[in-house]
């Protein structure tokens, strides 16, 4: 159904800015968007100038499409001037190429939902449509009229008001423009951030799928290949190999499993209470815990937290962290060299930086770098570690926007730089 | 005349496993060496000239895939064949990258071994 709201003919420049004034309008009263309302009426003023330019009796014609599913505002100018020669080159070119007509039907039609053009020696005819949220569209014949009246009664366009108005109109839209951009600049870079989030967690997920895979079928492996033996009732065989074989798998598949509910329970929020932390007091409730060993090994330790003696951190993550780095340190000492464990803390940009040095045994980092971090992996022949205390710490460590660096050598021994971030 | 048994290297960082499969595989017709880690499995080829080598992918030290390459650069490798064992679902796509001859999924067994052989050495 279409319905008639006004026409007007352009005879000069105020009738343009009229034009426009009524785009404005009319977009606004059918429920469009400042944005396109101003696209709207700025397309009805660059067609109405380029009628009154370059041809002779020109009018606009404004009315409203409504079927069921959708509603158009529409604006036709038509002329009865000489035409458009070479009209498909014309829409085909740049902007910058335009000179003349060219220039206003270009910027027009990049302005409008829909835009066609006809033209002929006869005169020439201009469609802009927009479409209108169709929840909004309300309108029949009876409320148009109501614009219409409304109208009437409007005093006498002023062109310097009207200058104005619109000029007010543009400063506005242009000071939106900044806000969105720079909105969504931000959410641009929130998204980035995101992703690289996302794909760190992929692959520390790939890894630890990898590295559980393994730990779990190298055991069971060994279970199945045992088993069938055995059930194959060999005879007069020694077979407490292949017993001793049985416990061990079912020991390393125990503590593998054990491993994976210790990594899922670091991982249950319910667990995540923060708080300040006092990195004396809990490094003293972690170093009871070694006592013994550290007796036995006649380690000395160090502990000097003066330059940051205090984060707002999960209290269980920093209570790991210490207790692996601890546990490491005295389990891989060098037999032949006293053990000697300085911690320390300072204010990092960000932060907080837990230092954990020791004279243990070193690693050659660059043969086992790559893997220092990934799960259920030894570096030596000692079996007692279950491989995942640095991959959970890392993990720890990193979920919160924190960074982990190694330094170490063969012969002289290992640090750790935490950079912890507090949480809010 | 009883042919020579083909001689076989293992070379994972399991001892239950390589124990298992020596003890199962040693038998007429094949000639089973073990190698426990990646860092002696060159002077054991020198050795014993295997003709079929099993590498585990994940161990301590010197990986399989490494290993793999380091074997088929090696002139004096040249006929050795080189089976990768792993349980990573890449298995495949790593065989490839190294110009392993096959792979074997872990868990592997003792049949899944012979059944690999008798592929390889006709």
């Amino acid at each position: 159904m279409e319905i008639p709201i006004m026409s007007l003919d352009i005879t000069n420049e105020m009738d343009i800015m009229l034009a426009h004034r009524r785009g404005m309008q009319f977009a606004r009263y059918v429920g469009i968007g400042l944005s396109e309302q101003t696209r709207f009426a700025t397309a009805v003023s660059e067609i109405c100038r380029n009628g009154l330019e370059y041809a002779v009796e020109a009018a606009i014609y404004f009315s409203v499409t409504k079927t069921l599913e959708r509603c158009f505002l529409k604006a036709i100018i038509k002329d009865k001037g000489r035409g458009i020669a070479d009209l498909p080159h014309i829409l085909q070119r740049r902007p910058d190429e335009h000179r003349g007509r060219g220039v206003g039907l270009v910027f027009a039609r990049k302005l409008v939902d829909v835009f066609q053009v006809t033209s002929s020696p006869r005169g020439t005819s201009v469609l802009l449509q927009m479409d209108v949220p169709i929840k909004n569209a309300v309108i029949n014949r009876l409320v148009v009229q109501g614009w219409v009246k409304h109208l009437q009664s409007e005093p006498a366009i002023n062109a310097y008001e009207e200058l104005k108005i619109r000029n007010t109109q543009l400063v506005e839209l242009s000071d939106q423009l900044k806000i969105n951009s720079g909105v969504v600049e931000e959410q641009l870079k929130e998204i980035q951030l995101l992703n690289v989030k996302l794909s760190k967690s992929n692959d520390r997920m790939k890894e630890f799928t990898y590295a559980i895979s393994h730990d779990l079928k190298t055991p069971l492996s060994n279970l199945k290949i045992a088993s069938e033996y055995l059930q194959s009732n060999p005879q007069g065989e020694d077979l407490s190999s292949y017993k001793a074989i049985l416990s061990r798998s079912v020991t390393r598949l125990d503590k593998t499993i054990h491993s994976l509910i210790e990594i899922l329970d670091i991982q249950n929020p319910d667990k995540h209470i923060v708080r300040e932390l006092d990195f004396a007091v809990v490094f003293e409730e972690i170093r009871e815990e070694f006592e013994l060993q550290i007796v036995e090994s006649r380690a000395v330790i160090v502990a000097d937290f003066s330059l940051a003696p205090k984060v707002h951190y999960i209290e269980g993550y920093l209570q790991s962290i210490l207790r692996n780095l601890l546990s490491n340190s005295l389990k891989y000492k060098d037999a032949g060299r006293p053990l000697k464990i300085h911690v320390s803390t300072e204010k990092a940009a960000g932060g907080v930086c837990l230092s954990f040095t020791d004279t243990g045994s070193g690693m050659d980092l660059e043969r086992i770098k790559e893997r220092l971090f990934v799960p259920f992996t030894r570096f030596s022949g000692n079996s007692d570690g279950k491989g995942i205390g640095l991959y959970l710490i890392k993990g720890m460590v990193e979920s919160n926007g924190g960074m982990v660096i190694v330094e170490s050598n063969t012969g002289v021994g290992t640090t750790f730089k935490f950079t912890l971030v507090p949480y809010t | 005349m009883q042919a020579r048994p083909i001689r076989i290297l293992i070379v994972d960082d399991d001892a239950d496993l390589l124990f298992l499969l020596k003890h199962q595989l040693s038998m007429p017709g094949y000639a089973v060496e073990l190698c426990p880690d990646g860092i002696g499995c060159i002077d054991r080829l020198v050795e014993h000239q295997p003709q079929v080598v099993f590498l585990d992918i994940s161990m301590n030290g010197i990986h399989g895939d490494d290993l793999c390459r380091q074997i088929k650069k090696d002139e004096r490798f040249k006929d050795v064949k080189v089976l990768l064992m792993s349980g990573n679902l890449d298995i495949q796509h790593i065989a490839d990258a190294c110009r392993a001859d096959d792979f074997i999924a872990k868990p592997v067994t003792p049949r899944m071994i012979r059944d690999k052989i008798t592929h390889l050495i006709p």
